[in-house]
């Protein structure tokens, strides 16, 4: 008290810096807050997607067939669906064979932990990358090196729930609706560019049944649909459906590199 | 201590206490926001964006990015008649600007109807007439004739041919810094005067389709595919297989 009264400076000084280590606090708390702000996710969505992401992560191996219907807009301006399948095959850890056919366009990639090979069928063409590892790294080498995505990725992935999480901003759990005959949960959730929703099974096996994703950021913000059928997690998948042998007549091309010049273009671009 | 001494002592500690309660807090405050824009690092070098189609395949991981591949593009010296290279365009949006090779949509056009050298006693109704280096041409829909024995036939697009617009259904390829407009096996550049001039193909563009008409051929064993003197090599782009030009 003696000493307060007789440095009132230092007393002033002292107020003031704990004034401003209060202000401190609380701007440094709201910073980081902000920093780490987390997406507003339903917890109960975020339980669900959570809850299929682990089946299909952890499944050893499954087969799936998917229906795709994608909005395309023709020259004229008028909007389209076009349609095409999706057959997957996926044994974990690095073995991956997907066809995707439709009325004109009949192609196929495989995966067998040494190569990833393209298959053309309607032209009888193919090509061959290399590539190893997981089917994670596999992909990564595909999309990096390639510009090729697997259809359907998101799901093949080995961590479903925190791929399909990484840009999202909020997500809901819409309620419980019925797909293709199957009772399900409808979760929606939003990103920057686009709005994405998938339909759970309910029950002891949450699987996809449905996905949509909205392009916002596009023109009459376009969406791509799978409805997802055929889920089977019991009929083993041997080697030899993983390993592909060309066709009589079949004529290898090449699989063009994307290069870091045309990506950074893209950048620019966009 | 004297009264200037406890003074100047006084000042001393509220300039470190100004200092720690300002300067801290900035750069605390600072620090994070830095470190968001960089990715995380105060160093850290953005991580390229990946070139993936991504209406095709359906993938949220790859939803910022989308394909468009336009390697560099070597133009043919010396074309057979002079087609002005313009730079500055303003791109068309009545155009597929962003061709999706995966989707399955016949978009059928006229010009897809092209067969060389197919004879024809009339001209299409809306033919233009264009002279092209002295000689005479019949425009249609994306198709070009010359006259034939008192009739007319299909003729390969010529170089120097300008038409008011690309024709319908024309896909917008960007390479080597131009705007092409492509159609028919043809490559049109928009021209000063605002009409579309048949450009010489640009070598080493990567097409969705091949002309039509093309034929396949084996060059050193490699299948492709020519026409009007050009060939085109099946390549898988981004996975699906499209066509890039190439001069044996």
């Amino acid at each position: 008290m003696k000493d307060r009264s007789r440095f009132p400076a230092a007393a002033r000084a002292r107020r003031g810096l704990a004034l401003a280590a209060g202000v401190l606090s609380g701007l440094m708390a709201l910073s980081v807050s902000a920093a780490d702000a987390k997406p507003a996710v339903d917890p109960q969505a975020d339980e669900l997607l959570k809850r299929m992401g682990d089946y299909l992560g952890q499944a050893q191996f499954f087969s799936v067939s998917a229906e795709v219907w994608q909005d395309i807009q023709l020259s004229s301006g008028q909007r389209v669906q076009a349609g095409r399948t999706i057959e997957l095959q996926v044994r974990r850890p690095d073995r991956l064979r997907a066809e995707v056919h439709s009325t004109r366009r009949n192609r196929e990639l495989v995966y067998d932990g040494k190569a990833i090979t393209l298959f053309n069928r309607a032209q009888n063409f193919y090509g061959t990358v290399r590539a190893s590892g997981s089917l994670d790294e596999a992909m990564d080498v595909a999309s990096e090196r390639f510009g090729i995505a697997m259809p359907l990725e998101d799901f093949i992935r080995s961590d479903p729930h925190k791929d399909l999480l990484q840009k999202v901003t909020s997500g809901t759990d819409i309620g419980p609706v019925t797909v293709m005959g199957v009772a399900c949960e409808h979760l929606a959730f939003t990103q920057d560019k686009i709005d994405w929703q998938v339909w759970i099974e309910s029950g002891a096996r949450p699987v996809p049944r449905k996905f949509v994703i909205t392009y916002k950021d596009e023109p009459d913000s376009p969406q791509y649909t799978a409805i997802f059928s055929n889920w089977d997690f019991a009929t083993k998948l041997p080697d030899f459906v993983f390993q592909f042998e060309p066709p009589a007549g079949a004529a290898k091309i090449k699989v063009k590199e994307i290069k870091a010049e045309n990506q950074s273009r893209k950048t620019e671009e966009k | 201590m004297n009264t200037n001494t406890r003074l100047a002592q006084s000042i001393s500690r509220r300039k470190i206490g100004f200092c720690l309660a300002f300067g801290l807090p900035t750069l605390l405050i600072a620090l994070p926001l830095i470190c968001a824009e960089h990715g995380g690092a105060p160093h850290a070098v953005a991580a390229q964006p990946v070139v993936v189609d991504r209406s095709s395949h359906g993938s949220i991981r790859h939803v910022d990015t989308h394909v468009v591949v336009r390697p560099q593009v070597v133009v043919r010296p010396e074309p057979a008649h002079t087609v002005e290279v313009r730079h500055e365009v303003v791109s068309r949006h009545d155009v597929v600007v962003h061709r999706d090779v995966e989707a399955d949509v016949h978009r059928p056009h006229f010009w897809n109807d092209f067969v060389y050298g197919r004879r024809l006693a009339v001209l299409p109704l809306g033919f233009l007439a264009m002279q092209i280096g002295g000689v005479p041409y019949y425009y249609c829909g994306g198709i070009y004739y010359q006259p034939a024995d008192g009739g007319y036939q299909e003729v390969y697009p010529p170089i120097g041919a300008a038409v008011p617009q690309p024709p319908d259904g024309a896909i917008e390829i960007v390479a080597g810094g131009l705007t092409y407009y492509y159609a028919g096996g043809a490559f049109y550049l928009q021209q000063p005067d605002g009409t579309y001039a048949i450009a010489p193909t640009p070598i080493g563009v990567v097409v969705p389709e091949l002309p039509p008409g093309a034929i396949q051929v084996s060059v050193n064993g490699t299948v492709a595919y020519q026409f009007n003197g050009i060939y085109y090599e099946p390549t898988f782009v981004n996975g699906v297989t499209q066509y890039e030009t190439f001069m044996p």
